[in-house]
């Protein structure tokens, strides 16, 4: 919801000179003069800034501390979304949604009630508030919603310190960092609406599939959006940020004949209808969709291998974002509980010296090709900063949120949706090779270790868009193991003869391998997808060469043959 | 309030599973029904000859479009003006009427589904092959399960006794009821937005309640059902359910919380209906007011006069679940009743009937109404109790030793998951000794009196109620009364309080009615069980029990708001 697509907003980074630690930073900046084409003019912002004003001024329980932190969100979500299947509608959802959400914070940033020693008590901190803009309303349940929650931050402090006054912490942060106040208000674009020829598109483009007999079931969705994230926090932060995403979503089932099911899924995502590509693209795409899954169930199964691996651009980017970027996440709690991100690694070695990562949120193009990740603010309204996570190999910093897990950590704005995700994360490559010589080496690593075939990985997921009746994939437990890679070749040392396989399952890929990356190439391009809650992110990675990498036999029992065929196909 | 316009009954008409599918005895036919039909022949065909037989497959689709508005304090907070979506289930079976893969386990937990692709639950809604392929699908799905499940059956034969031998499924004669599919005018939200914001500000005069809402939903399904047997139905219904709900803290601090609901079947009479609904608003505005400064209830126990809705619930969960025959299918069932046929289990003055053919009593239209339940068997009327003695139980196609055929209740939510089982539809309880209501009053204190208690409790309204009908657990019941007030035997006025919990068991419970008022009252509902939630309407007078236990309800507990409510500033 705070991924802005068009920068072209006030941004007023107010550099409040907050004396951090010393002075109430909390009242001190919420009492700043606020730009008047924000607050004054929007009802809702006034609404959440009067009262969080009134919160941090009057509300207190008898023998209880003031909340020394409040954050308000509102989010509006209007949202029309429909499928068809073989031409036929099957699903059509319209809503408009206005949600405001509150987060106190009581005791100090040093220790308060989200220090997670043992569990907090729960309740609601959001609720649906009016859609049209009536400042009594919104004020009235935000009255609740915050007079709720500082109620449960008085009780989960008292918990938290219990717990502390019993036990030996280990690794304990603080529990929260401060920050400088952000302003930044998006205009206010016209309500979402429905150009009809858009039906005709999706009907058309679900219409493909029927040329495929092998396909057992498939389905196009659309959905559109118009997200208004609005934020005010006692910092003095006041953000309105606007978002209208359009996503197509295509996706195809077929069965090997072995039993195996296996499903394919694709989809466009873009910040406007305009950027839709021609229906003929679309179809064109939709087609390779078809024809991949079932070049997929025509494959050779294999039940081992172990030796050198060519993960291909878009395959590398997945072998980053899967294997690699969940380790360079530090999300809260990740200081008392092992969790795999690399925590005890900062300025060590990870990676080969000729391999550098940075997550770029400013970043809107790589090579000519469009990134998505782009973000200004995440969801505790802080600026989404560059950052150098390593460099020429070394691990030099953590992508991290609000809630530190290292000693004077501070947020670098990247939590959203209740975790640490990256924007758009980028390898960098100081001594790339080129395509030809990087399978050259594939075939002499293979004929090393004594082996007769090599693997290249050219493709390793499924595109999971949340407008998929809900197969999420958080972004925290991203594992490689997770994915059985979509397309994979086997390559003959000998004749070099590409041939395709399936049925392997990767082992995780810890830091042994990735300090097993013995060679990169020059042929990046930006690899854009979306996790559980919508967010997107690109990665963008070159070809990579993993001198061992072990895959297992998906051992997974199949289905004997059913003895009716697909209606679609079949003659009655 | 299923409309069934064209009915053709074959219940004289001997067909043979499978003869009649594909044939059309009506001049009416439903591209839903013939696809369906298609499908379903097909598929038996194919699996009456696999290695091991399917002998019943049947297959139900929901088509629901329903839309909703949410309003709190005269605005509205949550808009859906349009949700279609489509739900097919499948019901396979294999092995024969008398012993099939339906048969209770001794470890009766259903497999995984044998597919990895998961429930297609979302279908095209115009019928054709895409329809077929979401039937052909499900259908190997079921078929799987069945026949696995079907060896696990005949596995465990001799290893376990039954205690009541008798057949896994009825035989029912094929019903034909096919009518034409006319083009309906789209939901239309527009007069329901406004009503439910009008409706909502209400609350706006009663300054102590924190918290509100109104809702309008409007459902319209349409529901297809065909089956091996030859049975092939299709009917609509439309139902439009307005809730509404308030919430307070009262001065100890005790959440109160009261809701309300209010059903009907034609969108046009919202305006006739508007003044009942305000009425309700009013109603539970101002108990929720009254209810922050009551006492607390006692624990008690002695007479009590439960108005017809507080009646109706305790008839329902007390009497009504436990004379729903499947479950006395279930070993782990109580059985309260199953060996009581013949046997007085009321006061000889009260009758109980289920009425699914009873489309309203006086104006209030009742949401149990139907002409074909959810397995395709004509709704039977039946009379359960006749002068306090047990004469009948509600049956869906799963035989008892005592019910060897449906009468038409086997029902079942509007969802792919759900599978019928026998349900209550509209349960009406008559009475032969009766007074009017105000003299009931007067007969309260007298038996207040003669057992010299220093008052009575009159429970005018119910928030809801359950039932265990499991042999794991005690056979009790309990329900929540939103109203309940203490009149005194010495004539002082009548006092609210709140805090009230009904508890009792089954057999005791309805033996201590010694009078009941002579006007029957309507609640409207739905009612939640192993099949799903489906539609319900409970009948009944107010009736006087000479002893009823009351406990104190689970106090939900915590402190007044600190703050005052903000101050309004007024609508923009």
């Amino acid at each position: 919801m705070m991924f802005r697509f068009n920068p072209a907003v006030i941004v007023l980074c107010a550099a409040l000179a907050l004396l951090t630690g010393l002075v109430d930073t909390s009242r001190a900046a919420v009492n700043q003069a606020e730009p008047a084409s924000s607050v004054q003019e929007d009802l809702v912002l006034q609404a959440m800034t009067d009262e969080l004003r009134r919160s941090m001024k009057e509300l207190r329980l008898e023998k209880k501390t003031r909340p020394y932190f409040i954050k308000v969100t509102c989010t509006d979500i209007d949202s029309i979304k429909f499928q068809y299947e073989l031409g036929k509608r099957v699903d059509y959802d319209e809503h408009s949604d206005r949600i405001a959400d509150v987060e106190v914070h009581v005791g100090d940033h040093k220790f308060d009630n989200t220090a997670n020693l043992t569990t907090r008590t729960g309740g609601t901190t959001s609720r649906y508030v009016a859609l049209e803009d009536n400042y009594d309303q919104i004020r009235r349940n935000l009255w609740i919603l915050i007079d709720d929650a500082y109620k449960s931050a008085c009780e989960d402090l008292e918990k938290q310190e219990a717990y502390r006054r019993g036990h030996i912490i280990r690794n304990l942060c603080d529990s929260f960092s401060l920050s400088t106040p952000n302003t930044s208000i998006d205009p206010i674009s016209p309500p979402l609406k429905l150009d009809k020829s858009w039906e005709t598109r999706i009907q058309s483009l679900s219409s493909v599939f029927s040329k495929f007999p092998e396909i057992r079931k498939s389905w196009v969705v659309l959905e559109m959006d118009r997200q208004i994230f609005r934020c005010t926090t006692s910092e003095g932060t006041i953000l309105r940020d606007e978002w209208s995403p359009l996503v197509i979503g295509v996706t195809a089932y077929a069965r090997c004949d072995d039993g195996e099911d296996i499903w394919d899924c694709d989809f466009i995502r873009v910040t406007s209808s305009k950027h839709v590509p021609e229906q003929e693209q679309l179809e064109a795409s939709a087609r390779r969709l078809a024809e991949n899954l079932v070049a997929y169930t025509k494959a050779e199964r294999k039940n081992y291998y172990f030796g050198p691996v060519l993960f291909q651009p878009q395959a590398a980017s997945e072998l980053l974002q899967h294997g690699i970027a969940p380790k360079l996440c530090a999300n809260p709690g990740d200081n008392l509980q092992p969790s795999g991100t690399l925590l005890r690694c900062i300025n060590t070695r990870i990676l080969p010296k000729f391999l550098s990562i940075a997550d770029d949120p400013v970043s809107t193009e790589i090579r000519g090709h469009r990134t998505l990740g782009t973000a200004a603010f995440d969801d505790e309204g802080i600026a989404c900063k560059k950052v150098q996570l390593v460099e020429k190999g070394f691990l030099k910093e953590l992508l991290c949120s609000r809630t530190p897990v290292l000693p004077g950590q501070t947020s670098n704005g990247r939590f959203r949706s209740g975790q640490v995700l990256p924007t758009t994360l980028v390898m960098q490559v100081h001594q790339p090779t080129n395509t030809k010589t990087l399978e050259g080496k594939l075939i002499q690593l293979a004929k090393e270790q004594g082996l007769k075939e090599a693997l290249i990985v050219t493709r390793i997921e499924k595109q999971t868009p949340r407008v998929l009746n809900g197969d999420g994939i958080s972004g925290r437990s991203d594992s490689l193991q997770r994915y059985p890679p979509l397309e994979v070749y086997s390559v003959n040392v000998e004749t070099g003869k590409r041939t395709r396989v399936r049925g392997l399952l990767f082992r995780d890929f810890g830091l042994p391998g990735m300090q097993g990356i013995v060679a990169a190439g020059n042929d990046a391009v930006p690899f854009n997808s979306v996790n559980w809650a919508g967010y997107i992110r690109s990665v963008v990675a070159p070809s990579l060469l993993v001198n061992h990498m072990e895959l297992e036999e998906d051992a997974k029992n199949t289905l004997t043959p059913y003895p009716v065929l697909n209606p679609n196909f079949a003659a009655n | 309030m299923r409309n069934c316009s064209i009915i053709i009954s074959l219940a004289s008409v001997v067909c043979l599973a499978g003869v009649a599918i594909g044939s059309n005895e009506s001049s009416v036919s439903s591209p839903v029904i013939d696809a369906m039909k298609a499908e379903l022949m097909r598929s038996f065909t194919a699996l009456k000859k696999a290695d091991i037989p399917a002998y019943f497959i049947s297959y139900r689709l929901y088509d629901k479009e329903t839309a909703e508005v949410v309003a709190d304090s005269g605005s509205v907070t949550r808009l859906i003006p349009y949700h279609r979506q489509a739900y097919a289930s499948v019901e396979v079976r294999v092995g024969d009427y008398q012993l099939d893969s339906s048969h209770r386990l001794i470890n009766d937990d259903r497999d995984q589904a044998e597919s990895t692709l998961g429930a297609f639950g979302i279908i095209p809604l115009d019928g054709g092959k895409p329809l077929q392929s979401v039937f052909w699908l499900e259908t190997e799905k079921e078929y799987r399960v069945a026949a696995q499940r079907y060896g696990k059956v005949l596995a465990q034969r001799g290893l376990k006794t039954d205690e009541d031998e008798c057949a896994d499924f009825s035989k029912e004669k094929p019903y034909l009821s096919v009518t034409m599919e006319a083009e309906q005018p789209p939901l239309n939200l527009e007069p329901f937005k406004q009503s439910a914001a009008r409706l909502s500000a209400i609350f706006n005069r009663y300054p102590d309640i924190e918290q509100s809402w109104t809702q309008f939903k409007l459902a319209r399904t349409k529901r297809y059902l065909v089956n091996s047997e030859a049975t092939a139905v299709n009917d609509d219904s439309m139902i439009i359910n307005f809730n509404l709900g308030a919430n307070s803290t009262a001065v100890d601090g005790e959440k109160i919380d009261r809701s309300e609901s209010f059903y009907f079947t034609n969108p046009l009479n919202l305006s006739s209906v508007e003044g009942r609904l305000e009425q309700l608003v009013n109603q539970v505005a101002s108990s929720v007011e009254a209810l922050r400064k009551a006492p607390l209830a006692e624990p008690y126990c002695g007479p009590v006069m439960l108005r017809g809705p507080a009646a109706a619930v305790l008839f329902h969960e007390v009497l009504g679940h436990r004379l729903e025959a499947s479950r006395h299918r279930d070993n782990t069932d109580g059985k309260t009743f199953a060996k009581m046929l013949g046997q007085k289990i009321l006061p000889s003055f009260i009758s109980v009937y289920d009425r699914p053919s009873l489309p309203r009593i006086g104006d209030v239209e009742l949401n149990g109404h139907y002409a074909v339940d959810d397995d395709g068997v004509p709704a039977r009327d039946v009379t359960l109790v006749q002068n306090g003695e047990l004469k009948n139980f509600l049956t869906g196609r799963t035989p008892t030793p005592t019910c060897s055929a449906s009468n038409g209740h086997g029902r079942c939510g509007d969802t792919a998951s759900a599978t019928p089982s026998s349900r209550m539809a509209n349960l009406v309880v008559e009475s032969s000794k009766t007074v009017p209501e105000e003299q009931l009053r007067q007969l309260l204190l007298a038996e207040v009196k003669k057992q010299g208690k220093p008052y009575g409790l009159i429970i005018e309204q119910v928030n809801g109620g359950e039932t265990n009908t499991s042999s794991y657990q005690p056979q009790v019941f309990q329900v929540r009364p939103g109203v309940v007030k203490r009149v005194y035997a010495d004539g002082r006025p009548d006092v609210l309080i709140r805090g009230v919990r009904i508890i009792g068991t089954p057999m005791a419970a309805l033996q201590h009615i010694i009078m009941t008022a002579d006007k029957v009252e309507v609640t409207n509902g739905y009612c939640g069980a192993e099949s799903g939630w489906v539609a319900q309407a409970n009948c009944c007078p107010s009736v006087l029990v000479d002893s009823l236990e009351i406990e104190r309800e689970t106090p939900d507990k915590g402190i007044a708001r600190i703050l005052s409510a903000p101050e309004k500033k007024g609508k923009p």
